[in-house]
């Protein structure tokens, strides 16, 4: 039967002294895991002392209590910050009111809306002209038309048959 | 450092607002702190200031620090970790190659005393190959193998300290291993292929 290989990132835990020796039984026969491994073992080794090495080398500032010391007696920036927070925080509203209006009008004509749909009212259509026929047509009706303000329709309409007369 | 049993001394007088202590307590974790700051910043200005702000707030919320929690070091490097984090998101970090810091003289120096030029010289180079991979690895990870292979903290140590679970950080310190173990065989790779066409070429 052919066993699976443990993943790297498994291995990169038992080079840590994490996961079982189930785990550690498999890489005692495989070569290309104990590889693997013994790359991990290398690299922790190499990485603390690298890290070792660049800290030691490290060109560290003198110690300065005075300036700690200063920072501490000196409440001055606290203040000067938290006033930076409080105008940071009064300039954030002033652009929310100022910004926001219409948002909010918005929503409250949708609020207003029954049954929560939001309907928008529909905008002014610029009618075409209409035809020649059309016109005669609404000049045998009775009621007067404003000639300037005919909204279009979507059909002719019939002529009016004449009132009797008698 | 300052011995167990002094320190919770020196830091009740100083809770109490001895100014004698807290120069002590400054005086002894400066360097620890300062070698962390510079190692996560990579810029021994920046680091100075982050310890500066560090300790300035420690002493400030010294009344917050509980010792049952673990030792001041520990509570510090919280602190100290946390605005590591936040000056190096504020400040996109260029990246610094080795060339250039052994150009101004801040390369690693060999700290192991050696008779062997040659030996010192390879180990420097093996070094230097890691910690330019280093800083090649995700920041979080970095962060989490800084914690764990220069301050050899335990994982749950690295998750307080990072603000995570222990899952996380363990699972930061396993895939940064991994980012860096390729990182390195790819290099070494290109070496070898490098070298076989510059052989192939010498031949030919």
């Amino acid at each position: 039967m052919k066993e699976k290989h443990p993943s790297e990132l498994d291995l990169a835990r038992l080079s840590d002294g994490e996961n079982g020796d189930e785990l550690a039984d498999h890489v005692r026969w495989c070569s290309s895991c104990r590889r693997i491994l013994a790359d991990y073992d290398w690299l922790q080794g190499e990485l603390a002392a690298a890290l070792d090495a660049k800290s030691a080398a490290a060109p560290i500032a003198d110690p300065d209590w005075e300036g700690v010391r200063s920072c501490l007696s000196n409440p001055e920036r606290d203040a000067s910050n938290r006033l930076l927070l409080v105008a940071a925080g009064a300039s954030l509203i002033a652009f929310v009111m100022l910004a926001a209006p219409a948002t909010v009008g918005r929503r409250v004509q949708a609020q207003t809306t029954p049954g929560g749909a939001v309907s928008e009212a529909p905008s002014p259509v610029l009618a075409p002209r209409v035809g020649a026929a059309t016109e005669a047509a609404l000049s045998l009706t009775m009621t007067p038309v404003d000639r300037e303000r005919v909204v279009s329709l979507p059909f002719v309409p019939p002529p009016t048959p004449p009132e009797p007369t008698g | 450092m300052i011995a167990n049993r002094d320190e919770g001394e020196t830091l009740s007088q100083a809770i109490a607002g001895d100014e004698g202590s807290r120069k002590a307590i400054y005086h002894a974790y400066h360097g620890s702190a300062s070698r962390l700051a510079y190692l996560m910043l990579r810029d021994a200005m920046d680091a100075e200031e982050v310890v500066q702000d560090a300790f300035v707030y420690a002493f400030r919320n010294l009344d917050r620090y509980d010792p049952k929690r673990g030792s001041f070091w520990t509570w510090l490097r919280v602190i100290l970790v946390s605005r590591c984090r936040n000056k190096r998101r504020r400040k996109r970090l260029p990246r610094v190659s080795l060339e250039v810091l052994s150009g101004i003289g801040q390369a690693p120096a060999d700290t192991e005393p050696s008779n062997d030029p040659a030996g010192a010289l390879e180990r420097w180079d093996r070094r230097r190959e890691v910690y330019d991979a280093l800083e090649e690895v995700s920041p979080g990870a970095r962060d989490a193998l800084i914690l764990r292979y220069y301050e050899g903290m335990a994982y749950a140590e690295i998750a307080e300290v990072l603000g995570c679970s222990n899952d996380a950080a363990r699972s930061r310190v396993t895939h940064g291993k991994s980012q860096l173990r390729h990182l390195l065989t790819g290099r070494e790779e290109e070496l070898v292929e490098e070298r076989g066409i510059a052989c192939t070429s010498e031949v030919g």
